[in-house]
């Protein structure tokens, strides 16, 4: 492969050891997910040049960063690589417009062209009026717009998120996701999104790997990865309700003849995402805000200790999650008749 | 049972009084013995403005010369792995508790007319330590180094080494790296270094008039002008007692938020 991140890395760090691969074409963005521990922070460390392979290559459009076996480690202040770290590490005591400008003032630009730069890049994400303050003054979602306009500020051939949602509030989370698709999209480079939430990646990128204890357990499309679990990590995942349906208006129409409506759903085709626990049960028909309510049978329920998750068929067929002591309190049983009802809040939706 | 207990409070009591009176009786009797009506003068005399102005020379030299050697000492214990920077950082701080006599002795082997380095610097370079300013200077340097290097060493362990990840990936060099992350995110450590190593140099007695002499102008700091005014002056010796205790105290007022409230 010419262009675009190919990256096949054994990184050793006290005890633990990392061994990915990851192959981002030029252009295109991968999501590298798993649990907390998978290693996805080794990983970006280890492209970024901050950590030292043991084993294993990164190749970025066609030149060689690191080779283990040839002795290669181009330093982290040389690789066109910009990061977005966990945790942001915004610099306290520069105010934004010079943490911006940091980059291409370390790697000679002008100070004054480096503001210059800085200054549009800030506007260019939605933050220029902060320009003059300090990290410590920004609330979550602009301290992450200008942790990425700094990793942007140096133009880099590839950009690595890595956990880029994490500190936010939902409401946050879920305005910054859609931001993140788009400027992504326009960011010609190879980017690559490390989360430990599947949800992330929806909408950003198709192309999820998944790591877990260090090794990558699966690559593929959200969809592919879903329909056969290869790890208790997407195995849990798959714990959401996953659905496909054309959406119009805030309206889903599912192909097994349901409807959900669901808060600022892009129109066309789209992937519906509900948590169990948003899915609400009751014996008697709810009076009140959800605006989605049908009624479905309970086909399955199973008990995993401080939570049950009750499987209810019905069009669309959903998992709920309860407490035992809901449970006890609709006193559920097999086959029986329940209401089902989610908030159009609750229902994440995303353009296919 | 009861008995004991109050016995205990009893004892812990009067030797806690005992402690504190031990600071201010001493203290108390500085201010009180002070001779006040000719406190303007003496302080005001030609004779303690030459003392004061060299303590103020040599302390503040000492200080950024402890600070110059002592943050590259702490920076190479906490953040390289060389071999033997354990022994180093036993050896750096041995001044701290070295009695300064000891010290002005060593220095004497070291940088004397006849010492290790010194003689060689004399040879070549003509340079001579012992009983000159400067000597004073390397003298204070020696005892301050210390207190420079277990403060900044602190502040670097304690310090976000995720920020110069952040700085290196952005393409900083090293020296960038230091200069625009490191030192400003150990700015607080760095004052505090700054402070305890000036108030040591300006107290500093021991290994000065060891090394460098009690010489008016030349060597004769307020600490070495209070024991020679002992002699033949002891108001003089008073007053200036109570400069350095004023010192002593505006040290103390700006280091309070640091250190003494938690």
């Amino acid at each position: 492969m010419d262009g675009g991140l190919d990256a096949h890395v054994t990184v050793e760090r006290g005890g633990f050891v990392l061994e990915a691969y990851l192959a981002v074409p030029a252009g295109q963005v991968a999501a590298v997910v798993g649990p907390n521990g998978a290693g996805k922070s080794a990983l970006v460390h280890a492209l970024a040049g901050l950590l030292p392979l043991a084993r294993g290559h990164v190749r970025l459009d066609g030149t060689v960063l690191a080779d283990a076996g040839a002795g290669v480690h181009v330093g982290p202040e040389a690789r066109p690589i910009g990061v977005v770290f966990q945790d942001r590490l915004l610099f306290p005591h520069l105010s934004c417009l010079e943490n911006v400008a940091f980059g291409p003032r370390a790697r000679g630009v002008p100070a004054r062209e480096a503001r210059r730069r800085a200054a549009a890049l800030l506007a260019d994400v939605g933050v220029g009026e902060r320009a003059s303050a300090r990290p410590g003054e920004l609330s979550g979602g602009e301290a992450q717009r200008v942790a990425i306009a700094r990793a942007l500020a140096i133009e880099p051939a590839a950009l690595l998120l890595d956990e880029p949602m994490a500190a936010l509030d939902a409401a946050t989370r879920r305005s910054m996701r859609s931001e993140l698709g788009r400027r992504l999209e326009s960011f010609g480079g190879c980017g690559v999104l490390v989360t430990h939430d599947l949800v992330d990646a929806l909408g950003i990128t198709d192309h999820v790997v998944v790591l877990e204890a260090g090794r990558v357990v699966q690559t593929g499309s959200v969809a592919e990865v879903c329909a056969q679990p290869r790890s208790s990590y997407v195995a849990e995942f798959v714990g959401v309700n996953f659905l496909r349906g054309r959406a119009r208006g805030g309206r889903v129409d599912l192909p097994d003849g349901g409807v959900l409506v669901a808060a600022g759903a892009p129109d066309g085709a789209v992937s519906v995402v509900v948590h169990p626990r948003a899915v609400a049960l009751f014996r008697q028909r709810p009076d009140g805000t959800p605006r989605n309510v049908w009624r479905g049978t309970v086909a399955s329920i199973d008990d995993e200790g401080d939570r049950v998750r009750v499987r209810v068929a019905g069009a669309p067929a959903l998992v709920a999650e309860v407490t035992p002591a809901a449970l006890q309190e609709l006193s559920l049983s097999m086959g029986a008749e329940v209401w089902v009802a989610v908030k159009a809040t609750e229902i994440a939706v995303y353009a296919d | 049972m009861r008995r004991r207990r109050s016995f205990t409070a009893v004892g812990i009591s009067v030797l806690a009084a005992a402690g504190a009176l031990l600071v201010v009786v001493p203290l108390a009797g500085l201010i009180v013995r002070a001779p006040w009506s000719e406190a303007a003068r003496d302080l005001g005399s030609h004779d303690v403005g030459v003392a004061l102005r060299l303590s103020l020379l040599t302390s503040l030299c000492a200080t950024a010369g402890a600070l110059v050697l002592g943050v590259p000492l702490a920076w190479v214990q906490s953040r390289t792995t060389l071999p033997g920077r354990r022994l180093m950082r036993a050896l750096t701080t041995l001044p701290l508790v070295l009695p300064p006599v000891v010290g002005g002795v060593a220095l004497l082997l070291a940088f004397g007319r006849h010492g290790l380095l010194g003689a060689w610097l004399d040879d070549t370079l003509g340079i001579r330590l012992p009983f000159t300013t400067a000597g004073a200077v390397l003298a204070e340097t020696f005892v301050a180094l210390p207190f420079a290097v277990l403060v900044v060493d602190a502040g670097l362990r304690g310090a976000d080494r995720r920020l110069e990840d952040a700085a290196r990936s952005l393409g900083a060099s090293p020296g960038v790296v230091f200069w625009r992350v490191t030192v400003p995110s150990i700015r607080p450590a760095l004052l505090a270094a700054a402070t305890l190593c000036w108030a040591r140099a300006l107290g500093e007695f021991g290994a000065t008039v060891t090394f460098a002499g009690s010489y008016p102008g030349r060597t004769q700091t307020l600490p070495l002008a209070v024991y020679a005014a002992l002699d033949h002056d002891p108001d003089a010796a008073i007053v200036l007692s109570l400069l350095l205790l004023a010192i002593s105290l505006v040290v103390l007022v700006a280091l309070r938020d640091r250190w003494l409230v938690r």
